[in-house]
Order: C-alpha cells, then structure tokens, then sequence
C-alpha cells in the first residue's frame, strides 16, 4: 500500500506536525523515533499501556512466590527452623520482593516483544534507515478514498512544517 | 512574577487561637498528667522540627542535583524550616522534663541499671545538652547563611550566590545525616534506653524529608488558591507526587529492615522494644503505621494519572501527615509513659504546635517574593512540561 513518508530531524517538528494534521482530520498511520518521547506518542493518542503489563506481571509474581513459598515450606515439607513457625511470613518478604523485581522485569520484556513482534529472527520493520540514527519517520497512510490533490496537498503540508524530505513508498507494515 | 504573599490579619487571628489553645491544653496537661505533657512535648517538637529540617533537606537535594522544576516552589521549603528557632527553645526547656522522659537521666540509675551505668560516658546530662545546642547551631547557621543568600540573589541575580548555596547545600546533606541522627537517637530512641537500633536515624531522616513533601505539597496548594504559583501545572504535580511515592517506598523499605533483622535474630535486649508494640493495646497502632505510611500511598500513587489529581495528592498528604503522628507516638509513648491515651490535650497541643508553625511559616514567607526571582532554575521551573 503507498504511504506518505516525511522526514524530519527535529522532535519538536514533529509534534507540530501532528497537531496540524489532526486539525485537518488526516489520519497518521505512525511516527519512528530514534528515541522515545512522551510528547509524540500522547499527542498521537499512542501512549503506551505497558505500565499496566508491568503491574500484571508483577501481581502475578507476588501471587506464584508466595504460593510456591506456602507449598514448599508449610504444605510440602514443614521443617523447624530456628524456632520459628512454618508459616514465618516476614522471612517471605525478602524473598517475595526480589522475585517481584525479577519476574516484573522478565513478563515486561516478553510482553512488550509480543506486542510490538519482535520475536527473535523476526526482522525489523525500518521504513526508513536513518530513524535508526538521528531522524523521525512520519507515515500517513493514502487510503483509497484520498484523491492526487489531497496527496499533495498533505506533502506540502509536511514540507511547511519542515519535513527535510517527503516521498511516496510502498510499504506493508505501519 | 516578584509577587508577595500578605499574611492578613485574619489568619493571624486564627493561628493565634490555635497558638492560645495549644497553651491552654499545655497548662491543663501539667497540672493533670506532667508525664504525659512532657513526653506530648517531645512528640510535636520533633514532629514539626521534623518537617522543618525536612524541608532544608529538600532545598539541599534541589540544589546538589540541579533540578529545575522545583526553583518557583522554594520558598515554601525555606520559610517551613524556620520552625527551627522556636524548636531549639523548646528542646531546651525538655531539659526539666528529662526525669520523666529519660530512665537514663534519674538520678543514681546507674547505680542499680548495669547496661545504663555502661552508656553513661555517653549517656548523661551535661553531654546531652551539649549536644543538643550542637546539632542546633549548625541546623541554624546553615540555615541563616542559605536563606541570606537566596535573599541576595533576589536582588543582585549571580550565579555565584547559587554555587554558593549549593556548596553550603553539599555541606548541609552531610552533617544533617549526623546531626539529625544524633539528635533522633538522644531524644527519641534512649526512651527505651536498653534497646538499640542501627538505622533508626536513617529511619528519622527519610520520614522527615517525606513529611515535608507532603506539607510543601498541602501549602502550594493552599497558596495557589490564594492567587501565587498560578504556573503550577500537571507537572509539578507529578514530580511532586513522585516524591511520595518514591519516599514511601523508602520508608517501607527501613520500616522493614529495622522489623525483619530484630524479629529475624529473636535476640531479647532487641525485641523488647516490639514485643509491647505489636500486643495489646499498642498493635492496632503498629499496623495502621505501615498501612497508612506505605501501604496506601504506594498503592494508591502508583498509577500516574491518578496521584496527579489535586484532591488525591491532599488527602494523601493529609493521611500521612495523621502517620507521622502514629509513627511518632509507637516511638516515644510506649517507652515513656507506657499507657495508650490520646485525648482533648493531645489534640489541644498538636493545634498549639501546627499554629506556632504555620505562624512562623507565613511571617517568613510573606517577607520575601513568593518565587525567587533571579533563580537561574525559575524559567525552566515556570515553563515545565513533561
């Protein structure tokens, strides 16, 4: 499918872009950073929900330590330990708070590799080489109801807001 | 920009009812109940010297890391510590409740206490008082000489005042970390004299810093109702409900670590100081401290968009402002006086002691603008967006 591509190298740009293009109710399909910025992806209305991944993973890791914890030490096989109860809860703790820290850490990462699939050997979908090095992509998609005149109406657009190059590009992904 | 704040006759009035209350509720509590007044005293002086002290803390930190966003708020923070001046005169006067605070300081203890008798190179009166004065000089001339310059830069605008005062900044943080330690161990932790405990000055360092927060946060609100901090925007309300968010995951963490080491060993000189806290009639008071100091601001802080909202950020602080109370009260009445009650006089004095605070707050608040204006932070401060 062609897409619009428009270059530019600087964030603050971008982001007038945006604002410009959601006056005119001009859908965009995607920006590539070379880094992450609140900024692009709140006023792109693409803010990323992985906190709440984290929380999930990390509820689940409270849950899964303590319950392994309750199975081995009191269930499974109850020994005494320095005169404590089987059920010494605080000793848990420490235990319960470092395997939170780990599995949180490890459920984010494979969260976020399932949902941006970039599962090991997939190939990265890069538009454009440089948004790997110091440039931003937009990609507006041309659906079929957009005429020539829009087309270009939408790269002049860009190159007003000072898009260093616009070109067209077929393109599967965004 | 330069605006003041006018401290009106109207809340003068106000906090001097609260002022007058407070006495009145001192003056019943020594005729009825000397001990309990004494160690009443203790708890709020430190209480609101906490928050005091707090406060500079935070200027500190401002300073030693360069942060910009907080530049239009300092103010605040440097107005709050000036509670200093009244809590020296305060600690000064404990000197004659000592007896009935202190079992180390009865006359002819070490006599019949062996491990007393043991700390007394340490542990008596004359040493103490010396210290006392100590910690507060230095607390006072840091303070005095930072304030100084601040107030200068209002006028002349350098950069040199500011790498002045962050120099002084750097000085503070250290020898807070030893005064402040000292001086919590002498007042608060030899209540329970045969019991020790290795981070319970961090612990008392952290909280205070964390208090402050939530009464720099209570007083900008308050002052932006009054018409000044019109730019305070959603992010100086996240990077102040990061701070207590973060602090509490600290004072968790050292809440924590001071339980699970002495209830870990099982050594009986350690846990005398939590076997009475976590029975009757004290352990109602021992949980609802973790719950209302860390469970709930971390739990409820944790997701952005809701600790930015204005009434969550003040019932929050408001909660952990009631914390630091119970926090205060599980160190000092258990060891002190040894019987629960909280009544008329306690609130009586707590009101006493807010009101000469906020008094002295508000009398240095109103003398100088209400934002630094030749901050060299105040316009990335001003236009802070995340």
């Amino acid at each position: 499918m062609q897409h619009i591509i428009g270059i530019f190298d600087n964030d603050d740009k971008v982001v007038d872009a945006i604002h410009l293009l959601k006056k005119q109710n001009i859908a965009i399909a995607d920006v590539h950073a070379p880094f992450g910025s609140h900024h692009i992806l709140r006023d792109l209305g693409k803010e990323s929900r992985i906190p709440y991944g984290s929380v999930l993973s990390g509820a689940f890791a409270i849950i899964a330590t303590f319950s392994f914890i309750y199975w081995t030490s009191v269930i499974n096989y109850p020994l005494l330990i320095g005169g404590k109860p089987t059920f010494a809860f605080p000793s848990w703790v420490v235990t319960i708070y470092l395997m939170t820290i780990l599995l949180t850490f490890v459920g984010t990462v494979i969260i976020f590799q399932m949902r941006t699939k970039m599962m090991f050997g997939n190939k990265a979908p890069i538009v454009h080489d440089e948004s790997t090095d110091d440039k931003f992509i937009m990609i507006i998609e041309q659906t079929k109801d957009m005429t020539d005149q829009q087309v270009d109406k939408i790269k002049k657009l860009l190159v007003d807001q000072g898009a260093l190059e616009v070109k067209m590009q077929d393109l599967q992904i965004a | 920009m330069d605006q003041k704040y006018t401290f009106s006759s109207k809340v003068k009035y106000r906090l001097a009812g609260l002022i007058v209350l407070g006495l009145l509720a001192t003056i019943y509590g020594f005729i009825s109940n000397p001990d309990k007044t004494w160690a009443n005293l203790l708890l709020n002086n430190f209480y609101f010297l906490s928050l005091a002290l707090g406060a500079m803390f935070f200027i500190a930190v401002q300073y030693v890391t360069e942060s910009g966003w907080s530049a239009m708020f300092k103010r605040i923070p440097e107005a709050m510590a000036f509670y200093v001046l009244v809590a020296g005169a305060i600690a000064i006067l404990l000197f004659f409740g000592m007896q009935s605070l202190y079992e180390w300081a009865e006359p002819g203890i070490t006599e019949t206490d062996k491990l007393i008798a043991h700390k007394s190179p340490y542990l008596n009166v004359p040493f103490f008082m010396v210290r006392l004065v100590v910690v507060f000089a230095v607390w006072l001339i840091l303070l005095v000489i930072m304030r100084r310059n601040s107030l200068k830069e209002d006028l002349a605008g350098s950069l040199a005042l500011f790498n002045k005062n962050k120099r002084l900044s750097m000085a503070f943080i250290f020898l807070f970390v030893i005064s402040f330690s000292v001086a919590t161990i002498d007042w608060i932790m030899t209540i329970d004299s045969h019991w020790y405990s290795t981070i319970f000055g961090l612990r008392a360092i952290i909280s205070s810093i964390y208090y402050a927060v939530a009464v720099m946060i209570l007083l900008s609100f308050f002052l932006k109702g009054k018409g000044l901090f019109k730019e305070m925007n959603i992010s100086h309300r996240h990077e102040f409900s990061r701070y207590i968010f973060r602090l509490s995951i600290v004072w968790g963490y050292l809440w924590f670590v001071q339980y699970i080491i002495i209830w870990y060993a099982n050594i009986p000189e350690a846990t005398t100081y939590y076997v009475p806290r976590v029975s009757e009639p004290w352990s109602p008071l021992f949980y609802a401290e973790l719950l209302i100091n860390w469970t709930i601001p971390f739990v409820v802080m944790m997701s952005d968009d809701f600790a930015r909202k204005k009434i969550v950020m003040i019932s929050i602080s408001i909660m952990l402002l009631i914390g630091f109370y119970i926090m205060l009260y599980l160190q000092i009445m258990p060891g002190s006086i040894g019987i629960k009650s909280f009544g008329l006089v306690d609130i009586g004095m707590f009101a006493g002691f807010a009101g000469v605070f906020l008094f002295i707050f508000f009398t240095f608040f109103a003398k100088a603008p209400a934002m630094p204006v030749n901050h060299p932070y105040l316009k990335e401060s001003l236009s802070r967006e995340l």
